[in-house]
């Protein structure tokens, strides 16, 4: 019986609802230490002075370490970020001093008693003021760091990346010269915490002989990871190995090593004693990563009658202090800022600046939640202005199957527009709106997404069916939540042909499960479902060879499915039994499956064309229902369709809460999220101001809405689900409360006070400029 | 991970160890009763040096007692989710403001004295106690006293305490012919402190507003009493007209503050909406929506 298209239930829910799971948290070791950390009370200050004497003297204290003690930069692009701050510091937040202790409270009192002396520097937060001649600098040398290709060093600048794309700047020009329309808005999205519920946390043990490192920790790309910190190190990969634990939510945001840096710091300094870091929640607001902030500028020019000719965009990105993934945020993300659109002539510059501020990173879309905002609200306030149906425009410009990307690519599996009409006839697009209170308006809003994967990338699996039947799936995709495990089993049953039941999902460990790329970029189930299929039909090529020479059958007529072997001769055995007929006992066939879109033929791409291409794309559209009470500016969110083409959905109650899951983070995002920051101290760092959407806040109606399309190389159709939800949600609520009430909203959060600022506003209107040119 | 450094820590069985546990460690000590806000503020470092002093094994502290003349006596110890479902006519301006404070398990936790005591501008139960024309029974050194509420507060964190003394109680007078209501906006529809909140306490005789009280929450130094609010409603036909009237003063009555939860000019804004609202709950009667805005 196929298990493809199926819910199946969740084969770690059981242990998540009854608190069976081992978090990165309940890690306990024997003569395990714990860990406190010191960190900078200024945004950007030379270290004059740090004593530690008064903390070594602390009881139950057994290592004290600052910045000098490891010498080390990590950074998965640019490694740019020490271990712990040397000369100088540059966020409030910034780890200085490293203290592990017998007890938490010993090493919180130790860590009390350090005292650091600064020297203030002039710091940098705003973007524009960064990139001014004449700005302090944030690093004074970015070329002498370790980086990767593609990310140049911009010496004597705040500049840490710059990314542009056109497709001719002529071209891009002329459209825009002789263009009857050319609109253009200004967007600022704030950062935002992703608020996993399990806060950042590791456990680093090092042989004192050896010099291993183990690492306990919950990380999106293990593999990655091991590589990221092996090269800080300086040491090679085989000395280090990560047991990834069970994660409390990843979002983006375990895209780097945060808690396992510094526990991995101290290990060294214990004498071989494991030590174990865990974040407070105002750490993980305050000190860890955001989401990129991002002032994004479009332009478009269209005609009268709506085709899109030009789509130009200036995107300045907020690196913070250090870079971990927003060099691509900004490049590959930043493209999407074209939107799931035919635009003939394109024009993107993506700017990734220093400031004085905590860290960004990759964060649910990667880019997508910033792009997909500026984008939708823009294309939306082009319709309104050209008189056209928002919903109509979209479609008259939105890709089609064997559309081409602007990357070069032929695009296979467009579900775009089906996912437009299906989201607008789910919340009644075209009728009447309905009555509401007094001192209420009503509005309808669309807005929809493009969303590729980083490409190419690499997944390996390998598979072991044992002589009880069952099928061991080693791999290094983490279940961050969202169902990778229940897929991943789902796809080895299928494509072993054993029950659902017999299949085992390994936990990732760096020494057992191979290389994977990670969970990120919406990836695993494409990716991963591949490898998995491979590694099956390697490992039933081995069983039917020895099917054959022991039942002395032609090894072609066999089948396993149902855990039932079976000849087309008519032979008919379970699985277990056959097994045990098959060889010595511990007998096992192995499989093994690599997976990487490198070289297929859905890539092919222009020459000389910079843009990256990816495996799948995925198409989505939410439509909102808001009303906004016009007293106070709330918005209350009546309803939310939301048309995902996922491909084919190989678990459908997962994809669903996949969905609702991501709808309810894209209306917190749109409503309430945003770090709010005095002078790069963030204030709001407890759960009590930093406000993400509760029960009641959330969206009244959700309908998740599946729409399958075809790629030839997606395994049983899947391409993914993970990321592009959160990101659509936001500009349908705006463009719902332009529809209600009038307002443009180019700057997220959508709060009351920000909406009714907006409401206020057009009642005073200024003149409005209209003609060639608007904005 | 930032943990609660070491504390001292008293039980006091009378009221009379407690008042001298409090003149021995003066600014150091601190009243432990629900600690909902008392142990993040240790934990947040906003508190050093803490001696707690927890009241709980001083018996007589906790319950609510309501007297056949209509008057209401409510201990400084009991917790808010016992307000919630308080049975008592003319109080439920309390008890709206009792189901709005925190979440659930702070509710359950929390105590009318320490949300009281503790003197926050913030404080859901001050203003209405205010507009019930509440005392607090103030017990010290020197003796039982009692403090109106409307006067209770110097400043942020300031209550009008001597020296040894706590908060024991609340004395609320009967309430006859009272209909009252509280409203609070927050940045969430869920659990939030207030961006801003109202309290109103009307006395009618009939269709007129024979005498009224207005407090106003987290748009001033302290809970806000509003006299002039009070001043347009007073005599007044009850109604959307004089209702609306009155907002507008309250708004212009309070005295917010901008800080990053809203702005001083958006506070008003709530203001105005939150007392028409109120108003009209209270004069209408109870219902069960409880958040406005």
């Amino acid at each position: 019986m196929s298990v493809i298209g199926k819910s199946i239930t969740r084969v770690d829910g059981v242990d998540r609802v009854t608190g069976r799971l081992q978090y990165a948290v309940d890690t306990v070791l024997p003569r395990m230490l714990h860990a406190a950390v010191v960190r900078s009370t200024k945004a950007h200050a030379r270290i004059q002075r740090v004593d530690v004497s008064g903390a070594r003297a602390m009881p139950g204290v057994h290592a004290v370490i600052t910045g000098q003690d490891v010498p080390c930069l990590i950074g998965g692009m640019i490694a740019d970020q020490p271990f712990l701050a040397t000369d100088k510091v540059r966020f409030v937040g910034e780890p200085v001093v490293a203290v592990a202790a017998e007890t938490e409270l010993q090493a919180q009192m130790a860590a009390d008693r350090v005292i650091v002396e600064y020297e203030d520097l002039p710091a940098v937060f705003d973007m524009e003021e960064a990139l001014a001649p004449g700005a302090p600098l944030v690093h004074e040398q970015p070329s002498s760091y370790r980086r990767i290709a593609k990310c140049q060093a911009h010496d004597g600048s705040n500049l840490c990346h710059l990314h542009e794309f056109t497709t001719g700047a002529e071209g891009v020009e002329r459209a825009f010269a002789q263009a009857e329309r050319v609109f253009e808005d200004t967007f600022a999205v704030p950062a935002v915490s992703h608020t996993a519920m399990e806060p950042f946390a590791a456990v680093a043990v090092c042989n004192p002989v050896s010099g291993e490192y183990t690492i306990w920790a919950a990380t999106d790309a293990p593999h990655r990871r091991l590589s990221e910190i092996a090269a800080a190190l300086g040491i090679g990969s085989e000395k280090i190995r990560i047991i990834v634990t069970a994660m409390g939510g990843g979002f983006g945001g375990r895209g780097a090593a945060i808690a396992e840096m510094l526990a991995v710091a101290l290990a060294k300094f214990t004498d071989g004693r494991p030590v174990k870091v865990v974040f407070s929640r105002e750490e993980v607001l305050a000190a860890s990563q955001t989401r990129v902030a991002a002032k994004l500028t479009v332009r478009t020019a269209v005609t009268t009658d709506g085709r899109i000719l030009a789509r130009a965009a200036d995107m300045l990105w907020d690196n913070g202090a250090y870079t971990s993934k927003s060099p691509e945020v900004a490049a590959r993300g930043g493209m999407t800022v074209v939107g799931p659109y035919r635009v003939p002539n394109i024009s993107i510059r993506s700017r990734l600046v220093y400031t004085n501020k905590q860290p960004s990173g990759a964060f649910r879309g990667f880019g997508t939640t910033q792009t997909s905002y500026a984008c939708e609200v823009h294309m939306e306030r082009i319709a309104v202005e050209l008189g056209l149906d928002p919903l109509e425009f979209r479609l008259k410009n939105g890709y089609v199957e064997g559309d081409s990307h602007f990357c070069g690519q032929r695009l296979t599996g467009v579900g775009l527009a089906e996912s437009l009409k299906r989201a607008a006839a789910s919340v009644g697009w075209g009728r009447q709106k309905p009555v509401v209170g007094p001192g209420k308006r009503y509005g309808r809003g669309i807005a929809c997404m493009i969303k590729g994967t980083n490409t190419p990338t690499v997944s390996s699996c390998i598979v072991r069916l044992v002589a009880d039947g069952r099928l061991h799936v080693l791999t290094s995709s983490v279940e961050i939540g969202a169902g990778q495990k229940t897929v991943m089993s789902q796809f080895a049953a299928e494509a072993s042909g054993v029950t659902i039941e017999s299949v085992r999902v390994s936990q990732p460990d760096t020494s057992v499960t191979p290389f994977d790329f990670g969970c990120t970029s919406s990836r695993s189930t494409f990716h991963m479902g591949n490898a998995i299929r491979l590694a099956c039909e390697d490992m039933r090529a081995r069983l039917f060879v020895t099917a054959a020479s022991v039942f002395g059958l032609p090894a072609e007529g066999f089948d396993l499915t149902d855990s039932v072997l079976s000849h087309a001769s008519g032979l008919t055995l379970g699985l277990r039994e056959a097994l045990k007929k098959m060889g010595a006992r511990g007998f096992e066939f192995m499989g093994q499956g690599t997976y990487t879109p490198a070289g297929s033929p859905l890539l092919k791409r222009d020459p000389g064309n910079t843009a990256d291409d990816s495996i799948f794309w995925l198409f989505v559209t939410h439509a909102a229902e808001v009303e906004v009470d016009m007293e106070t500016g709330r918005v209350r969110v009546l309803h939310i369709a939301a048309a995902h083409d996922l491909g084919r959905a190989i678990n459908p109650l997962n994809c669903i809460q996949q969905i609702e899951g991501s709808v309810v983070m894209g209306s917190s995002l749109a409503l309430l999220e945003e770090l709010k920051l005095d002078r790069g101290r963030v204030c709001n760092d407890s759960l009590l101001d930093y406000k993400i959407s509760s029960s009641e806040d959330m969206p009244e109606r959700i309908d998740p809405i599946i729409i399958e399309s075809d790629n030839p190389e997606a395994p049983w159709g899947a391409k993914g689900v993970g990321e592009p939800a959160a990101a659509a949600t936001a500009p349908a609520i705006a463009n719902a409360v332009h529809a209600a009430c009038g307002v443009w909203l180019r700057d997220m959060p959508f709060t009351p006070e920000r909406v009714l600022a907006a409401i206020m506003a057009q009642a005073t209107p200024e003149k409005t400029v209209d003609g060639h040119r608007s904005s | 991970m930032q943990r609660i450094r070491p504390f001292g820590y008293h039980e006091p069985s009378t009221l009379r160890e407690a008042a001298e546990l409090l003149l021995a460690y003066r600014e150091n000590a601190r009243i432990l009763a629900g600690g909902t806000d008392l142990l993040v503020l240790m934990r947040r470092l906003k508190v050093a040096n803490a001696v707690l002093i927890n009241i709980k094994r001083i018996p007589g502290l906790e319950g609510v007692t309501r007297h056949d003349d209509g008057r209401v006596e409510i201990g400084a110890l009991t917790t808010v989710n016992i307000l919630e479902s308080l049975p008592h006519p003319g109080c439920a301006v309390l008890r709206a403001a009792s189901r709005v404070l925190g979440t659930r398990s702070v509710r359950n936790r929390a105590t009318i004295g320490g949300n009281v005591g503790r003197a926050s501008p913030a404080s859901d139960l001050s203003s209405p106690l205010i507009t019930l024309n509440a005392e607090a029974c103030v017990y010290g050194p020197l003796g039982e006293r009692l403090v109106p509420m409307s006067r209770l507060f110097l400043g942020p964190g300031r209550p009008d305490l001597g020296v040894g003394e706590l908060i024991t109680g609340f004395r609320i007078p009967a309430q006859p012919e009272a209909r009252g209501w509280y409203l609070k906006a927050g940045r969430t529809c869920g659990s939030d402190c207030a961006q801003a909140g109202v309290a109103v306490q009307l006395h009618l005789d009939g269709y007129h507003i024979r005498e009224a009280r207005v407090s106003l929450t987290a748009v001033g130094p302290t809970p806000l009493p509003a006299p002039q609010t009070e001043a347009v409603l007073r005599g007044a036909l009850a109604g959307p007209e004089v209702f609306a009237q009155a907002a507008l003063v309250a708004a212009d009555e309070a005295r917010p503050l901008t800080d990053f939860r809203a702005s001083a000019d958006y506070r008003r804004v709530l203001i105005k909406t939150l007392t028409v609202a109120a108003l009209t709950t209270a004069y209408t009667g109870e219902c069960t929506c409880s958040h406005q805005a």
